[in-house]
């Protein structure tokens, strides 16, 4: 069995030489949180999306989920109902979006991703809830049948029925979240709605999707504003930039989470 | 469920909830008004006979998602909603300040919600006679492994009691009315975890098996 958090810095002897700055002192990948996901999984794309706007670097490895590792031994070593994605700094490891976003949240730099008045909370929370059972899973379903499954199996044939069902099931609430966004984001300010939202439309975007996207005029506003708004940590970043294209989700690259100098 | 937020302050009244007493996300939100001592005017949408799905309802929640929590203008749907909703009130928030426990918490919110829709069609079955899918069991199972295993040395499921312990208590509870008790009795950790919410006011009011049958919904 093997560790699979053991990447990136965290598979450097802790007393390797570019561990430390020019005066001994711990150099800030010491604390670098590291992510294991996968390029085309909408949840690992929210946990970096949150991490990039709060200034937190991240080392990314990919669980490869076209060859299904997160069902692998080692993986649910790390993550024991196989969710996805898992994070780790130092010796916690906590797993999955809900408590990983909020994890790098309470870490990070910069105003709460969470809206700090009550009623655009629950709004928040509804349009998350919506998002994750009438979006979601119509995403997924067009990945796996478009994009992972051929990669895992050239013969893969997609069930061209669930593709179409998936598309026309995604008609509605994407309709819905046009007629909602009335100001600059969904809920009136970023919030972490606007992270969800961003990684289902971003891997739509990729495989084909844009049409759904364009066609609705104030979904297309705020995607446009969303590719280049620029993370709220105060770091010269837009966390768009760190999204996966589809040959990085053919190829399995993921991207680490880099903020420049502090 | 995310973040720290205003408290609110308007008076603890006037605060409406129409859901089912078979529903586990309304229990949830039972279970919540009850820890932060909220009254709520409770009103029946009968999912079992699909009001949910009715125009008049998806008219106020075009998803079709419940319970429905009004107050004034402000309306939170969903249990998502409605559980950070009701967390303003009241003293103190539920959410964890430490990061750590805050990941923690959330993530045990994720895994509820994979046995939710199994243990929902148990409560049915017991209560309606409605079929109950073959693996129900089994993913109940699975999960009430890891849960027992991550409570050990515990007192509530991360620090002090929290939103996880909300989630977890609406699922306990429904397996003890779908009969399914042995589930929670066979596992030590869940056991004494369990003896000890159930003695929580909130408890006390949370629909029995002859009011889900009964479709009586009540208030904490």
């Amino acid at each position: 069995m093997s560790d699979l958090f053991h990447f990136g810095s965290a598979a450097k002897a802790l007393d390797a030489d570019d561990r430390y700055g020019s005066d001994g002192e711990m150099k800030k990948t010491q604390y670098v949180m590291q992510l294991l996901g996968f390029p085309g999984h909408p949840d690992t794309l929210k946990v970096m999306l949150t991490a990039a706007e709060k200034g937190i670097e991240v080392e990314s490895a990919v669980v490869d989920m076209s060859a299904k590792q997160q069902d692998t031994e080692d993986y649910r070593k790390i993550s024991p109902l196989g969710i996805m994605p898992a994070l780790k700094e130092a010796d916690y490891i906590v797993t999955g979006e809900n408590g990983t976003s909020v994890f790098v949240e309470g870490r990070g730099l910069g105003r709460f991703l969470a809206p700090r008045n009550a009623e655009v909370l629950a709004d928040q929370n509804y349009w998350m809830d919506v998002g994750r059972t009438e979006v979601q899973p119509h995403v997924e379903t067009l990945m796996q049948e478009l994009v992972i499954g051929p990669m895992g199996d050239a013969s893969y044939a997609a069930d061209n029925a669930a593709v179409d069902a998936a598309r026309a099931g995604l008609a509605t609430p994407l309709d819905a979240l046009d007629a909602k966004i009335a100001s600059e984001y969904i809920v009136g300010e970023f919030s972490y709605v606007d992270i969800h939202f961003t990684a289902y439309l971003h891997l739509l975007s990729v495989i084909g999707g844009e049409e759904m996207l364009n066609s609705r005029p104030n979904v297309k506003g705020w995607f446009e504003k969303i590719k280049t708004h620029k993370s709220y940590s105060g770091q010269d970043i837009v966390a768009y930039d760190f999204m996966p294209s589809l040959e990085d989700i053919k190829s399995k690259t993921i991207a680490d989470i880099e903020c420049g100098e502090f | 469920m995310f973040g720290l937020f205003k408290k609110k302050n308007k008076a603890e009244t006037g605060m409406k909830l129409r859901g089912f007493p078979g529903d586990l996300s309304t229990v949830k939100c039972l279970i919540m008004a009850g820890e932060k001592q909220v009254k709520l005017e409770i009103e029946l949408l009968d999912t079992q006979a699909g009001e949910q799905d009715q125009a008049e309802y998806r008219a106020l929640s075009p998803f079709g998602k419940h319970p429905y929590l009004q107050e004034g203008d402000a309306v939170a749907i969903g249990a998502e909603a409605g559980l950070a909703y009701l967390d303003t009130r009241g003293k103190g928030f539920m959410n964890p300040k430490k990061a750590q426990h805050f990941g923690h918490q959330n993530y045990w919110w994720q895994v509820s919600e994979i046995v939710a829709a199994s243990v929902e069609s148990l409560v049915k079955a017991a209560a309606f006679g409605s079929d109950v899918a073959a693996d129900a069991e089994a993913i109940i199972e699975t999960n009430l492994n890891a849960f027992d295993s991550a409570l050990t040395g515990k007192k509530f499921i991360v620090g002090d009691y929290s939103h996880a312990d909300v989630h977890w208590t609406a699922v306990a509870h429904f397996l003890v009315l779908a009969g399914k008790q042995d589930m929670i009795d066979s596992r030590p950790n869940t056991k004494a975890w369990y003896d000890k919410v159930k003695q929580r006011p909130s408890y006390a009011s949370l629909p029995s098996l002859e009011d889900i049958k009964q479709k009586q919904l009540k208030a904490a």
